[in-house]
């Protein structure tokens, strides 16, 4: 069991803070999703975790011990980064044992592990962003460590993967902290357990995501026939009824009227993400 | 890092030169041309005019005589015997080419994000300077020592054995000074990469400019000295330009911030 704490961190570059004031402290082994709006502060956040920023005020602790001060611990985190940081004239392999004999661990894992079998032998310059991207990601797992600091992992991959992704890092998340970036909400949702909003460089919200509550849910519903004399909805141009209730229960109950008046639902769904309010005007 | 112990062939300096090597082969190729394009030209010339007006004789072995004497009084037909050492900062310039190499591996390593990566692994900025810094002296060893011996073996060939003998206090000085300036000008242009504030990153024009600048004073000594001061000119300029490069490793961490290193 590990603990990450931020003790009124602030960082920047350029001498320039970017971070103000950040202060949390996550120690339960799960998955905390770092949310905010481009420019809020995320990756320097994540910069300064992984010790490779050197914060301007404050201090980041793990296990107690404060990262800056201790080259062992350094060695304690997995950071996956924007960049792929692959050197691109090298074999997929070649890479990732270039990067084994930095860090350790055994490039035959992960590459069974993240199904890179079929481009083991090729050029990283030669594969697609999102293989690159698969590459990168197998240098994180190449060794087993305490943290794990994934700033959007699952872009540029497609769904199948990104599921694939979620899963290890949800595995990893049983006894590892990870905190992981998304623009997706939906993804963040589906993964997290913890919450870490980031908003104009300050710590919005820390806080478990099942306490993040939306002042209304909009549920968007596709019907045999028109549903509006039954429950209060509204039908929008691209053909759902789209119904407001202020808890998600109450749409439950709603399906449940429409059914019994002999209506075909076909379809059901969220329209809304409850982390979207989050965001404020930016998005 | 990690405590195991590596071989020869996977320590991060030789992996970086082998990488260097590996994404510019054209710098190899142009560092061997002027290997060959000193040894046949333009060294052969200047032994030669360090002869003076003596040596216009069409005999190898005469011109040969006339440079040894020269060399040996220090001054001769109005040129003094210092002139044979103008060869030295033509000569390093194989050396200079061959590191280009790495400083472009540099900067393209800056860009993707490898140094970042690095920098998470727990290196320090400096751990870092140094792993490019020993990859480019490793490439310009082989390269200088391949030259000089190339270059005494063509002139004994070309004047005599008595000859290349003579002449060997300006290989024996060829050869630090290009490992000096080849280290000074890859500490000086990792910096000037670090500093840049757009990714443009190609300073190897710059690199290469900053290289020869720093050679102007052995140009100024083989002109203006006899041969044996010449010779410890050229040695005070690789001094202090071995401490120059050693003292901006040794405070790189305070001169340059670490987040200059990211992407």
């Amino acid at each position: 069991m590990h603990t990450l704490e931020l003790e009124n961190v602030d960082s920047g570059y350029g001498g320039k803070a970017v971070l103000h004031n950040i202060s949390f402290k996550a120690g339960e082994p799960s998955v905390y999703v770092v949310l905010g709006p481009n420019g809020a502060g995320k990756t320097t956040l994540f910069r300064t975790i992984a010790g490779i920023l050197e914060p301007m005020g404050g201090r980041v602790l793990l296990d107690g011990r404060e990262l800056q001060s201790s080259g062992e611990l350094k060695g304690s985190i997995n950071y996956l980064s924007h960049y792929n940081a692959l050197p691109e004239e090298m074999t997929a392999y070649n890479a990732l044992k270039f990067y084994s004999k930095m860090e350790g661990g055994d490039p035959d894992k992960v590459i069974g592990m993240l199904g890179l079998e079929n481009i083991r032998d090729k050029r990283i310059s030669d594969l697609s962003q999102g293989q690159k991207k698969r590459v990168s990601i197998a240098k994180v797992f190449l060794k087993e460590r305490d943290l794990y600091l994934l700033d959007e992992p699952t872009a540029s991959l497609d769904p199948g993967l990104s599921k694939e992704i979620r899963d290890i890092i949800l595995r990893l998340s049983k006894d590892k902290l990870v905190l992981y970036s998304s623009h997706n909400l939906y993804e963040a949702t589906d993964i997290g357990m913890n919450l870490i909003l980031v908003k104009e460089g300050r710590l919005a919200m820390f806080s478990k995501i099942a306490n993040v509550r939306s002042k209304s849910y909009r549920v968007g519903i596709r019907a045999s026939k028109d549903i509006t004399k039954v429950v209060a909805a509204e039908k929008d141009k691209s053909g759902y009824y789209v119904l407001t209730v202020s808890r998600p229960e109450e749409a439950g109950r709603a399906l449940k009227k429409i059914v019994e008046s002999g209506i075909l639902v076909t379809e059901m769904r969220e329209l809304d993400n409850p982390l979207q309010g989050l965001f404020g005007k930016e998005r | 890092m990690h405590g195991k112990k590596q071989g020869f062939a996977s320590r991060p300096s030789i992996v970086t030169a082998g990488r260097a090597m590996g994404i510019s082969k054209t710098y190899t190729a142009m560092a061997v041309f002027f290997i060959i394009l000193a040894i046949v030209a333009w060294n052969p010339a200047y032994y030669t005019k360090a002869a003076g007006a003596n040596s216009t004789a069409s005999n190898s072995t005469l011109v040969g005589n006339a440079i040894s004497k020269v060399v040996a009084s220090g001054n001769g037909a109005g040129a003094p015997g210092g002139i044979a050492f103008l060869a030295v900062p033509l000569d390093i310039t194989p050396g200079i080419i061959v590191s280009m190499a790495v400083l472009i591996l540099f900067v393209y390593d800056k860009n993707a994000g490898v140094l970042e990566y690095m920098l998470s692994l727990g290196m320090s900025p400096r751990d870092i300077y140094m792993r490019y810094l020993k990859a480019a002296l490793l490439l310009a060893s082989p390269v200088m020592l391949v030259f000089a011996a190339g270059d005494l073996l063509y002139i004994s060939v070309l004047f005599g054995a008595g000859t290349a003998a003579t002449l060997l206090p300006v290989q024996l000085i060829t050869l630090p000074l290009s490992l000096a300036v080849v280290a000074f000008t890859v500490m000086a242009m990792m910096a000037f990469s670090s500093l840049q504030k757009t990714r443009a990153g190609s300073n190897q024009p710059v690199a290469l400019i900053v290289g020869y600048a720093t050679t102007i004073p052995a140009y100024l000594s083989a002109i203006f000295l006899p041969f044996t001061k010449a010779m410890y000119a050229d040695a005070a300029l690789v001094a202090a330009l071995a401490v120059v490069s050693l003292a901006f490793l040794r405070y790189s961490g305070k001169l340059i911030k670490r987040e200059k290193l990211l992407p």
